[in-house]
């Protein structure tokens, strides 16, 4: 019976203590994360290598988002958006395809295909100087910035490596009726969440 | 009988150990809420803290306001009244970023939470949430329509916060990432007006004198742009030089409806001062995991879109 007792008691005391130290954690669920205290050019090119290229290949099909954000804006913005904080303003990350239709000073004109009829996209080619590059994942928290100078800095800094790396090697190779590939960024506004012209942040070009 | 004794008193310290998760330790406070607010000598402040307090109320809450004067030693002094008094919470629009980081610090040591409203302190894990102005990005969207209306050329100064504000830093930031790279928009003379429209109208007056020929001011804050336009009438430049304001003040909405300031960056200061109160009635209930940071976005107000909003918010 005393026997019995103590292993009891025992059992108790190092389950208790086991439960207490050891935790598990679904594999997934582990987020790849730069450190705040390194410098926001630092931080917006390790963000841009490990982070925004690979969340590439997650953008949601231009045809498909437009058609669900016609039909259901909300579904579409659950499904497909991010935004910081509380705000009107969400960023979606998109790939399609089109063809150049015109060539302005700051924007190339696209025509996409799309079941319903042609979408007119413009792909900003000038000075970019928004927060798309730095929210549109939603794995930037303002929270884990000792001050909002470094997480605006950062937004600063992806928006230079995309003008560097993107948008100007784009701009010296377009040409009218050239079929390509893109991904971009899209901005959109919860009130006004139809649009007839998309506006689109290229990130990725492929040329076809 | 000794085994199974010890076993027990093994069981209890155990058990006394996973419970002490510091909770039960909390002395229960009053339901008070203080609310330390920068300056009252502009009404944006004025507004900011009365919406918290009426919210606080409206929660079941005893509310005080504290006037820190734009200066650190007094509001130390607040924080040292504060933390003696039995508040429960303190609603806190700091002075300084980094002058003010030392008071949440003892606040947090008194366990008393910290909610920041509209400016932040340059410090993670002391206040328990902050709920910031994104001046950065609104800014951004003032510089942008900026450059639109000056044509991409022509002269300007600009009017400075007060020096140590992150806001003054954020707005004055986001306006030249994107005006700098306009080298026809050349700016001729920057001062701060500590966010103050009687200085801001004497600031105005001597940079008109250096620079009689300037086509744009851009403002911190809307006090310092009503301050420049008295300025600007004073010296029969009011319909050459064109006005940008930040805040989204009363008075600067309806400059803009008369077309005597050309745009503001509208902040949301109801938004912000009711979600710290009622972020400070969940931390009394029980709640302890808040964001860290919290922005809220600033939209801009041009005469385009002047007719959608109100003095410190959208009708």
């Amino acid at each position: 019976m005393k026997k019995t007792l103590k292993y009891i008691t025992l059992v108790a005391v190092i389950g208790l203590l086991g439960y207490n130290s050891v935790w598990f954690k679904k594999l997934d669920t582990k987020k790849e994360t730069i450190s705040t205290d390194t410098s926001p050019v630092e931080f917006a090119k390790k963000f841009w290598a490990n982070i925004f290229t690979p969340y590439l290949d997650s953008a949601a099909d231009f045809n498909q988002f437009y058609s669900l954000l016609n039909t259901e804006p909300q579904k579409a913005m659950d499904q497909y958006a991010h935004r910081q904080g509380i705000s009107n303003t969400s960023f979606v990350l998109l790939k399609g395809e089109g063809i150049v239709d015109e060539i302005k000073g700051n924007e190339t004109e696209l025509i996409v295909k799309n079941g319903a009829g042609n979408i007119s996209v413009k792909l900003n080619t000038g000075l970019y100087f928004g927060n798309a590059i730095r929210d549109v994942t939603g794995k930037i928290n303002m929270g884990d910035f000792n001050n909002t100078m470094d997480y605006n800095a950062v937004s600063t800094e992806l928006n230079k490596i995309v003008q560097q790396q993107v948008v100007v090697p784009f701009k010296n190779k377009i040409s009218k009726g050239q079929l390509i590939q893109f991904i971009g960024c899209t901005e959109l506004n919860s009130d006004q969440t139809k649009k007839n012209v998309v506006e689109i942040l290229p990130v990725r070009i492929i040329y076809k | 009988m000794k085994i199974l004794k010890t076993g027990f008193a093994f069981l209890l310290i155990a058990l006394s150990m996973f419970s002490c998760n510091g909770k039960h330790d909390e002395k229960k406070k009053a339901k008070k809420m203080a609310i330390v607010v920068s300056t009252l000598n502009n009404p944006w402040f004025v507004f900011l803290a009365e919406t918290a307090a009426a919210k606080a109320k409206e929660l079941g809450y005893e509310t005080k306001i504290f006037d820190s004067q734009n200066n650190t030693a007094q509001e130390t002094d607040h924080f040292e009244n504060i933390l003696v008094g039995d508040y429960c919470a303190i609603l806190f629009n700091p002075t300084d970023a980094d002058g003010s980081v030392a008071n949440v610090k003892k606040a947090k040591e008194a366990g008393v939470p910290v909610f920041c409203i509209d400016r932040e302190i340059n410090a993670k894990g002391l206040a328990t949430s902050q709920i910031l102005s994104d001046g950065y990005s609104g800014s951004v969207d003032i510089a942008k329509y900026f450059v639109e209306v000056m044509n991409k050329k022509g002269t300007y100064v600009e009017l400075l916060g007060i020096t140590g504000d992150n806001n003054t830093r954020a707005r004055s930031t986001g306006f030249h990432s994107v005006v700098d790279n306009y080298p026809d928009l050349k700016m001729v003379a920057q001062q701060s007006a500590d966010f103050d429209r009687n200085k801001g109208m004497e600031v105005m007056e001597s940079m008109l004198q250096a620079h009689p020929d300037i086509s744009g001011v851009f403002c911190g804050n809307d006090a310092m742009a009503m301050g420049a336009y008295q300025a600007l009438v004073g010296a029969g430049k009011e319909k050459t030089v064109k006005v940008f304001g930040f805040d989204g003040a009363d008075d600067a909405v309806k400059s803009i409806k008369e077309n005597k300031m050309i745009a503001t960056g509208m902040q949301f200061p109801k938004i912000m001062a009711e979600k710290a109160a009622m972020f400070a009635d969940e931390y009394y209930k029980g709640k302890r995991d808040f964001p860290e940071k919290i922005p809220v976005a600033v939209e801009l107000v041009t005469a385009k879109n002047v007719d959608n909003y109100m003095g410190f918010g959208k009708k």
